[in-house]
């Protein structure tokens, strides 16, 4: 193990400003309500990150079993907030795994706003730049402006990448959770004292098929008792997003299956009716996250990492909505508002394994690896 | 004492006792008693009033003892107060053994009050002047005050420099809000003070010897060579510490490893190291039985001021504690450091220091980071503990018995002397106060070499009147702790110079100017009441005749418990009164009261700073005793002289106990010593008792401190359940 000050000085940085004040208390550990009883977490993180123990951080899966509940936050004796430290670590191991990680280290500081518009900005303007697309007369057809080819080519490069990163990130993940340093947990005596390995096993993707029932049905967020609202709005975010994947399934058939040629629905068209459900889910959610965040000094206000990425959600909700409201009253305004949505929209999913968009990869690993070793909270 | 005044009051339920008896018994010595239904309240005390003038004595039948004295208390007047609410109606079911009990203590009430006679205080010219000795922050502190007080203080000290210890800091503990700040020393501004009040210092000076008693200390000091005495009235101690002796810790790498060094010495080279790792290893050589067994209680503050010194070059410093001892607001402190980024800190337990490619590595097991580490550094400090000055000197005999002594169980560590030599052996390693007492030169030590006090009661007292220590060398501390302990000292110095010269005692008697007085003539010698003795009370000629040094005494008759020849004695504590009193008990004699089978008579001996109040207790909580046994107050148990038990037991008195104080390491008596002699005397006792064919079970010491009084009765019954089973004292009606 090494001791690495400059480490903890980041965590500390990267928003777990007070953990230099945990004692060591454990009570955070008893109270957590995801926290198996072997080697519970976050006492155990909470010295690491005082350490700076690196190593150690960046290959323990726990810190992605916790949800923030706060609950550890709410009962620490001391304002040690290691609801906020595990939040801080999380941010560390995203900008560790992924590639280019200075894009990361990058977003994690309010300076790096600049490049987190900067890039989708330049791009736009190059499109801009190459195409000079006019806005149309007469009625609203955005795909008069921009054509629904571009966007989607664009989308697929984009995604492409995305995915390409999100492999690597996953793998180097994946190695690091059940490499040899993080075997601590690898023996589990039994009563008796007949020793059993446990380990990660082979049946990934059976546990990763639980994992994915676990995700959809939000069965760790439920048991978080101080930051209930947490269950609520991550699963108004998280369906809201299903909800609007499914209506752009919709928007394809409508283009390619159906033959439609611009997708200027009506409002009563079932397709725009259940994009508008989405939208709403998602501004609901986001925005109950936001001002629920705002409530509490005793379990923190969240990292700037961590409010960079609510914020994105909720921008892309309101720039969507903002669209739909122009184009409805036959605003040309409706032009320029896509474009801020387009750029948005690209922060959100090309930055994804950047930013905090990236639990989705590391948590539901952590997941497959819990259940795979036995450390599952039943 | 003549002129003897009965009052019986009726209130608070003594009126359940028949009254006419009461008045009969009072009677029988020719007093007619007063009764009144309410003693304590205005018009009750304007009826003692109207008797005073011809009064010498008062008994007042009333309540406890230990519950309204500032009422029942009259100028020049001897208060006896008999227990008849606690003592008798509230802890007894009402039947003709209750009022027998009843009966007999107003008889005693009565006795005491005529044994007693008046009290001349013991008044000398004495001085005021307090003289402070050593010149460190405490010695400096209780020097202003005492200065600031309007008396006049006298430093001596040792080394050629006022300052002490504190003089070779780097910084200081933050003292004020919000205890983040380190600050500079505080011992600069203290000598310049002790300059400005024109406080008169003798540097380069050791104290050659103290003669006399409190309010007259006799004191020559040698200052390089040159001779001054001094009259002093009380003696403030500040001698400090010493550190403990590293070299004993070479498993940690001291005198192995260049650059392990102690925290003492870490303060002088912290300025100067500039960017390093530093590793602290805190109870280096503390917390063990191989070592120091206690916990210096300042380390943990002082590693981690110095891990401060560590990360303000930029360095990392790594503390490994046992456990992090932050005592009151240090807490702030201590949190401030833990948040500075560059401190490390870890329970474990050191394994190993050695050397590594020019870097110490230190292994640690069993950490809270749940593995083992291996920390590389460029200094390791030990977090060494203190040791008082008086640590290893030839304090008082008692802590150093031959083989025919037994040693006193309070001491902690008793050191066998095979020889007269050995004792001027150890009395080289030097001294510090130089006592011309018979006891021993110095201040008896408890454990470890602290000032034997009882320290729960009296913090400040030591067990020799006058004389107060303060600072590190009474406890071990940090420099505001000693500054407000040298407060303390400074104020009870104030105290006892005050009360002595009006020839009154100090705590725990605090304003008792009763002395005792010795009828030397009868003297034979037997050196009891000088070894016995406390506080060191006692000198003696060449011829082993005590010399009383009445100043030196706390008035807890320990003495005349001691002397079998019942020569010492108080004004209005003697043993001709105890005597008495136990004679006055009513015995029934079975060869005329055909009732007086059942009529066993008991006598205990109760201590009156623990037993009593218990007793008290239990009957304010309705728990019931057995009416048959008479319970005498005593200061202290070892004011019991073998005589009382020989009086009761040829009176025909069932059993004697006597409740007293813890005693032991943990001891709980006032007088230090007092339940441990009772114990001692009374083994005596028994062997005599059974040469009169009597069992020994009838005489018993029991240790009761003033929480038990829930159990108290239950003692007290079984041990009348016990000799009832033993039968009758067969020296009955002789």
């Amino acid at each position: 193990m090494i001791a690495d000050a400059k480490f903890a000085r980041e965590i500390i940085q990267a928003g777990g400003k007070s953990l230099k004040k945990c004692y060591q208390c454990a009570t955070c550990s008893v109270v957590c309500p995801q926290s198996p009883d072997e080697n519970p977490f976050p006492r155990k993180e909470m010295i690491w990150a005082q350490w700076g123990a690196k190593d150690r951080l960046l290959s323990d899966a726990d810190v992605w079993l916790c949800h923030q509940c706060n609950d550890c936050s709410d009962y620490c004796p001391r304002g040690a907030k290691p609801g906020e430290v595990l939040a801080a670590i999380r941010a560390k191991v995203v900008e560790h795994y992924t590639f280019p990680s200075f894009l990361s280290k990058a977003f994690q500081r309010p300076a790096g706003i600049l490049l987190y518009f900067g890039i989708p900005i330049v791009l736009v303007a190059i499109y801009l730049a190459i195409f000079n697309p006019q806005i149309p007369e007469g009625k609203i057809v955005l795909g008069n402006f921009i054509p629904h080819t571009h966007v989607e080519l664009a989308g697929f490069a984009v995604g492409a990448w995305v995915l390409l990163v999100a492999a690597i990130s996953a793998y180097r993940y994946w190695v690091a959770i059940n490499s040899q340093v993080s075997k601590v947990y690898e023996f589990e005596v039994k009563e008796g004292g007949e020793m059993k390995v446990a380990k990660a096993s082979a049946r990934f993707i059976e546990y990763l098929f639980w994992s994915i029932i676990d995700i959809l049905k939000h069965s760790k967020f439920k048991q978080c008792n101080k930051a209930r609202y947490r269950y609520f709005a991550h699963f108004l975010i998280f369906w809201g997003f299903i909800v609007l994947a499914i209506a752009t399934i919709g928007d394809i058939v409508y283009l390619y299956v159906l033959g439609y040629h611009e997708l200027a629905l009506p409002i009563t068209d079932p397709v725009k009716i259940l994009g508008n459900f989405g939208a709403l889910m998602l501004l609901v959610g986001s925005a109950w996250a936001i001002v629920a965040r705002l409530g509490d000094e005793k379990i923190g206000y969240g990292s700037y990492f961590d409010w960079l990425f609510l914020a994105t959600i909720f921008a892309v909700g309101v720039s969507g909505v903002l669209v739909e409201l122009f184009r409805y009253s036959g605003s040309p305004l409706a032009y320029y508002a896509y474009l801020g949505h387009l750029v948005i929209v690209f922060t959100l999913i090309a930055y994804a394994p950047y930013t905090k968009f990236g639990h989705l990869l590391y948590r539901t690993l952590a997941y497959v690896w819990a259940k795979s070793v036995g450390r599952e909270v039943k | 004492m003549e002129k003897v005044g009965v009052f019986i009051c009726t209130g608070c339920g003594i009126e359940k006792l028949d009254i006419e008896k009461l008045k009969a018994v009072s009677q029988e010595f020719g007093i007619e008693a007063k009764v009144h239904p309410f003693l304590c309240s205005a018009e009750g005390l304007e009826f003692i009033k109207k008797d005073l003038p011809n009064l010498d004595a008062l008994v007042i039948a009333a309540c406890s003892p230990r519950v309204k004295t500032a009422v029942f208390c009259f100028d020049g007047k001897y208060v006896e107060r008999v227990n008849l609410r606690e003592g008798v109606v509230w802890s007894h079911e009402m039947n003709v053994h209750t009022q027998e009990l009843a009966e007999d203590y107003l008889r005693i009430g009565i006795v005491k009050a005529q044994k007693a006679e008046r009290p001349e205080p013991y008044k000398q010219e004495i001085s005021k002047d307090i003289l402070v000795v050593g010149g460190g922050v405490a010695g400096l502190t209780a020097a202003i005050e005492i200065a600031k007080a309007g008396y006049r203080a006298v430093i001596v000290e040792k080394e050629p420099e006022l300052g002490g210890f504190a003089r070779k800091l780097y910084k200081s503990l933050p003292t004020k809000p919000p205890y983040n700040r380190l600050e500079e020393p505080v011992v600069k501004s203290l000598v310049e003070e002790v300059g400005k009040l024109g406080i008169p210092v003798f540097t380069s000076a050791v104290i050659e010897s103290i003669k006399g008693q409190p309010g007259m200390f006799d004191v020559r000091l040698n200052q390089n060579g040159k001779i001054v005495d001094l009259r002093v009235g009380a003696i403030v101690l500040a001698t400090g510490w010493k550190p403990y002796d590293a070299s004993k810790l070479s498993e940690l790498g001291y005198g192995r490893i260049k650059n392990v060094v102690t925290n003492v010495e870490f303060e002088g080279i912290a300025r100067d190291i500039g960017r390093k790792d530093v590793v602290f290893i805190q109870c280096a050589g503390q917390r063990d039985e191989k070592h120091l067994p206690y916990c210096s209680s300042v380390c943990c503050l002082v590693s981690l001021k110095q891990s401060k010194y560590v990360t303000e070059k930029g360095g990392n410093a790594f503390i490994i504690y046992r456990d992090m001892r932050t005592p009151g607001l240090w807490e702030d402190f201590y949190k401030a450091m833990q948040d500075d980024p560059g401190v490390f800190l870890t329970k474990g337990e050191v394994k190993a220091v050695r050397e590594n490619g020019g870097k110490i590595v230190v292994e640690v097991a069993n950490t809270l980071l749940g593995e083992d580490i291996q920390i590389a550094a460029d200094y390791v400090v030990l977090a060494i503990g203190m040791e008082p000055t008086l640590k290893g000197l030839f304090t008082v005999k008692e802590e150093f018995p031959d083989e025919k002594t037994v040693p006193y169980k309070h001491i902690y560590e008793p050191r066998l002397i095979k020889s007269a030599e050995e004792v001027e052996e150890i009395k080289k390693l030097g001294h510090v106060l130089n006592l011309a007492y018979r006891q021993g030169p110095e201040l008896p030590t408890l454990r470890y070499g602290f000032p034997d006090s009882n320290y729960i009661c009296f913090p400040y007292e030591s067990r020799r009147l006058g004389i107060y220590a303060c600072g590190a060398v009474r406890a071990p501390m940090e420099i505001t702790s000693a500054m407000e302990d040298a407060r303390g000292a400074a104020l009870k110095a104030i105290q006892a110079v005050e009360l002595v010269a009006e020839g009154k005692t100090t705590f725990p008697r605090t304003g008792d100017i009763d002395y005792p007085n010795f009828f030397l003539q009868r003297c034979t010698q037997c050196k009891r009441c000088t070894e016995e003795c406390p506080f060191g009370a006692l000198d003696e000629d060449e011829r082993g005749t005590p010399m009383p040094n009445p100043l030196r005494c706390r008035r807890c008759g320990i003495c005349f418990g001691a002397c079998p020849e019942k020569i010492i004695s108080f004004r209005q504590y003697s043993v001709d009164q105890i005597s008495s009193a136990i004679k006055a008990i009513q015995v029934p004699d079975p060869s005329w009261d055909e009732t007086a089978a059942e009529k066993f008579r008991f006598v205990a001996f109760v201590c009156e700073n623990d037993a009593l109040p218990a007793l008290d207790i239990a009957s304010m909580n309705g728990i019931k005793i057995s009416p048959l046994v008479r319970f005498i107050p005593v200061r202290c148990l070892g004011s019991v002289n073998t005589v009382f038990i020989a009086d009761a037991l040829s009176k025909g008195i069932d059993g004697v106990l006597l409740l007293g104080c813890k005693m032991g390491q943990d001891y709980q008596c006032h007088f230090i010593r007092g339940s441990e002699l009772a114990n001692r005397r009374m083994e005596n006792v028994q062997e005599t008792l059974q040469r009169l064919m009597l069992e020994k079970e009838r005489v018993k010491v029991v240790e009761v401190s003033i929480t038990d009084w829930d159990k108290i009765a239950g003692i007290v019954n079984s041990f009348v359940e016990e000799i009832k089973a033993l039968g009758p004292n067969p020296y009955k009606g002789f």
